[in-house]
């Protein structure tokens, strides 16, 4: 029978040492995404849920409150803005604002806003040039928050659009 | 043992490549959106909407127009206009509305013209800077005032019976500068 002797150096075993860490390191780097993904998740689910108990909280009834602006500052010569405007958490309505220019362009328009929450980034029908841009509009529809959005009394403002 | 080596390193050859399989089969892809909410410079408070009672000839509040947390302004003012009420089933059958103003502690209610201004084509002031809050009363230490409105409707008679007429207000907030 023969008999297989295996001699080993110190050097052969720093190589299968190194190796095995290689190994090591390899699987560490193909689980260690996955386990870290999984925690994103669970942890934005329970941040929404903290942020709709305080949407839940002191709603008006009969009144509405929105944000009124002296002035807007906007990117020119770009359709899309880095500006998105909000309906309060106290409101008990949708909101759609609308952006005009003071001949009655119609500039921006957007989605039902539900309290709470923002709009989408404003993006201009058409991009505007440099310069101020006075008596421009903004205005606020609101619906009730019913099937047929029922429509409240609303408001426009007046405002000055900084194009730069 | 020179075999062992090489079967371990092949080893770790093919869990490299693994890796950057599966880093294959879960792409990630993300697109950075910024998007501020700029602060409000003022913030405007309405009535919701309003319900009259039928038969009723005498003037029934709407509730309170105002601004608070002004910021930067000198001077609001507020005009209300206004259609007459419109069936909710048919938009030709309405009943004439009459809109009317009212400062607070000031003066008795003022006729509103359906374009929103007053009979002299005033508008009311929500809010004026540094005003003085003895001489004009209405308005506080601060510069606010109160504008509570009221609808009137001087006959029902051409009112359709099991209609549901409807008016919404478009309140118009002018910043003066």
């Amino acid at each position: 029978m023969r008999q297989i002797k295996a001699n080993f150096t110190k050097k052969d075993i720093l190589i299968v040492g190194l190796a095995l860490i290689a190994v090591a390191a390899v699987i560490a780097a193909a689980i260690w995404p996955v386990t870290t993904r999984s925690k994103d998740k669970t942890d934005g689910a329970g941040q929404n849920a903290s942020n709709s108990s305080a949407q839940s909280a002191e709603k008006l009834t009969d009144s509405i409150e929105l944000p009124g602006y002296g002035e807007l500052s906007f990117k020119a010569g770009t359709e899309r803005q880095e500006v998105c405007l909000s309906n309060p958490e106290k409101n008990f309505c949708y909101i759609r604002a609308s952006l005009l220019l003071e001949d009655g362009t119609l500039l921006w328009t957007s989605e039902l806003i539900a309290p709470g929450e923002e709009s989408g980034p404003v993006v201009f029908s058409t991009p505007l040039s440099a310069g101020e841009y006075k008596d421009a509009v903004l205005k606020y529809e609101c619906f009730m928050m019913d099937e047929a959005l029922t429509p409240l009394n609303g408001v426009e403002t007046n405002l000055t659009l900084k194009v730069k | 043992m020179k075999k062992m080596i090489a079967l371990m390193l092949s080893l770790v050859l093919v869990l490299g490549m693994s890796v950057a399989v599966y880093a294959e089969e879960e792409p990630t892809a993300s697109m950075t959106l910024t998007a501020e909410i700029p602060a409000p410079t003022y913030t405007i408070h309405i009535p919701a909407d309003y319900t009259l009672e039928y038969g009723n000839t005498e003037l029934q509040s709407l509730g309170i127009v105002y601004v608070t947390d002004v910021s930067g302004l000198n001077k609001i003012s507020v005009k209300a206009p206004y259609d007459d009420l419109i069936n909710t089933a048919d938009s030709t059958d309405t009943i004439p509305l009459e809109l009317y103003e009212h400062y607070e502690n000031y003066n008795t209610p003022k006729l509103v013209k359906k374009n929103g201004l007053d009979e002299s084509n005033a508008r009311p002031i929500a809010y004026e800077k540094g005003v003085d809050h003895n001489t004009f009363p209405n308005f506080d230490e601060n510069g606010y005032s109160n504008i509570e409105y009221f609808a009137k409707v001087g006959d029902w008679s051409g009112a359709t019976a099991g209609a549901t007429y409807q008016a919404t207000v478009t309140f118009s907030f002018r910043i003066i500068i």
